[in-house]
């Protein structure tokens, strides 16, 4: 049998959707939610459709609302254990409003940083970092700034590195990964062989 | 800071000679304890490789072929599997932890592999998703990869957490990938950008491995635009346009969920998006990814010269002049 016939053949009929939601209705609400909280974004929004019980249960539930609107925007929160969800929910809805009418608030008025041959800027996990292009054959350099540890409108603290070690080539590349505390420079150099 | 990491145990880690020709390209992306390299160049082919960054362990994996290295072991040389492109690029892209999409010059397709981290490292192809079908003559060239960052360390929410500060929320997971092409004939054409959507990609691989036509899954899951302007990574967004702020939002699963639930009228529809063929194109290429586009005049950020952003800070960055040289300054760092 080809795979795609089984994979067609293997869903579940309408009228074994009806039988299977219904036995779900017997359970009590407290596993029900333990148990639609497992489901993909698609399928929560799915079993809403086809359900008013459950789909009441989803949106009179703040923890689910909070699960559901978090798969959907691909996030994961950092908030305290104890944080409750309804707070968690209203957060990540203010979150989704900001985006949507790109409305953000001014943390901090402009500063400059004076380093010399500044070549691009990343930003990953809250962490603004810098490279700079420090000419043929001199050491790398480069710098962060957290900007979640910062004051409101308060002078960043930079920390500027520099790898002795590493000469800076023009085919060097670095890569960081802050959720490692990882910094990965990848370079080429010229290869001579003496062949008699 | 700036030192060894404390979890390596080999900081420099030596590839396979490559080349030493000019013209070498290389990109390099971080999963987990692993380094995914692809290096390349318009005269040997390509190469990718997989590095354990905490053991030094270097295993090439390219097509189906694989060529292990330990710290034990001497360099060998490693003839290239006749997969690989001759001449042109290989890019590899990682869509998720356990996928990854290899892009050669001139295959006009996306071989979607699976990344098997347990067996020792390797790809394993699953499939090929065809690109928009070009006219007989025409080749693409991958010329870059955008997504957004995401954590891929196993113990990011706990680290993050014990260095004190909260950021509200981090992206789990990648949303869309931003792929630039150039096509050439006897001539240069483009830039286009092919933006994927990633859940919609993942649910077009099919359980046989085999090529998936264009029309099956392209036109439904991707944004295809043709643009000059730089197209870069703001959270689970895209910025589009500057001096205004123009971010560009692809949310298939919201789109669902706002439909479904009846509530937003105005939330993004599907509306297809044309690209006429310009003679690369076997026909106009039609696509319907949803998205929307929201615009700001934002005087603060009218002077940057560029913006960097993740899910939580929207950064300008401006050029000053300062005695002989130009130095930038990170200008206007807004929390949303």
């Amino acid at each position: 049998m080809a795979s795609s016939q089984f994979k067609y053949e293997d869903k579940p009929k309408p009228e074994n959707q009806v039988a299977a939601t219904r036995s779900l209705l017997y359970l009590s609400t407290e596993v029900l939610v333990e148990i639609l909280a497992y489901l993909p974004a698609a399928d929560m929004v799915t079993v809403q459709r086809i359900c008013h019980t459950i789909r009441n249960i989803v949106a009179g539930t703040a923890y689910l609302q909070y699960i559901l609107h978090a798969k959907i925007n691909g996030v994961d929160n950092l908030l305290p254990r104890d944080f409750p969800y309804s707070e968690c929910l209203k957060l990540l809805r203010c979150h989704e409003r900001s985006w949507h009418d790109l409305q953000f608030n001014l943390f901090a008025e402009p500063h400059s940083i004076c380093v010399q041959n500044l070549r691009f800027f990343t930003l990953q996990g809250g962490y603004l970092i810098y490279q700079c292009r420090p000419g043929w054959g001199r050491s790398l350099q480069y710098g962060y700034t957290d900007l979640c540890s910062a004051d409101w409108n308060k002078e960043r603290r930079w920390v500027h590195i520099t790898i002795g070690e590493i000469q800076y080539l023009k085919s060097t590349t670095i890569k960081f990964a802050v959720d490692h505390d990882l910094v990965m420079t990848a370079r080429f150099c010229v290869l001579f062989r003496f062949l008699l | 800071m700036g030192a060894p990491h404390p979890l390596s145990t080999r900081h420099i880690v030596s590839l396979l000679p490559f080349s030493a020709t000019l013209g070498r390209s290389q990109r390099t992306e971080v999963l987990g304890d692993h380094i995914l390299i692809s290096i390349w160049n318009y005269t040997c082919g390509a190469v990718v490789y997989l590095v354990l960054w905490k053991t030094g362990t270097v295993t090439l994996v390219s097509g189906f072929s694989k060529f292990v290295l330990n710290s034990h072991e001497s360099l060998k040389l490693c003839r290239l599997p006749a997969v690989t492109p001759r001449n042109g690029r290989l890019m590899a892209v990682s869509i998720n932890s356990s996928l990854v999409s290899v892009i050669a010059d001139g295959d006009n397709r996306l071989e979607i592999c699976k990344l098997d981290l347990d067996s020792g490292p390797r790809l394993q192809t699953l499939c090929f998703l065809e690109l928009p079908p070009l006219t007989p003559g025409t080749s693409n060239i991958l010329s870059r990869a955008d997504k957004e960052w995401v954590p891929t360390s196993k113990s990011y929410m706990r680290t993050r957490s014990s260095w004190g500060y909260h950021l509200p929320f981090y992206s789990s997971t990648i949303g869309t990938i931003a792929l630039r092409f150039n096509y050439q004939r006897s001539w240069m054409v483009g830039p286009y950008v092919l933006i994927i959507s990633v859940a919609a990609l993942i649910s077009a691989i099919p359980t046989d491995a085999r090529n998936v036509p264009w029309e099956d899954w392209g036109p439904s899951s991707t944004h295809l635009v043709k643009t000059t302007a730089r197209v870069m990574p703001a959270g689970a967004f895209w910025t589009t346009g500057h001096p205004s702020l123009v971010v560009r939002q692809y949310d298939l699963q919201h789109t669902a969920y706002t439909q479904s639930m009846a509530g937003d009228e105005s939330s993004l529809q599907p509306r297809p998006h044309i690209v006429d063929s310009e003679e690369i194109f076997q026909y106009d290429i039609k696509t319907h990814l949803p998205y929307r586009d929201v615009m700001r005049e934002n005087k603060d950020l009218r002077d940057s010269g560029s913006i960097v952003a993740d899910r939580e800070w929207v950064v300008g960055v401006t050029s000053l002049v300062r005695g002989f040289f130009c130095p930038h300054s990170w200008e206007i760092p807004m929390r949303v």
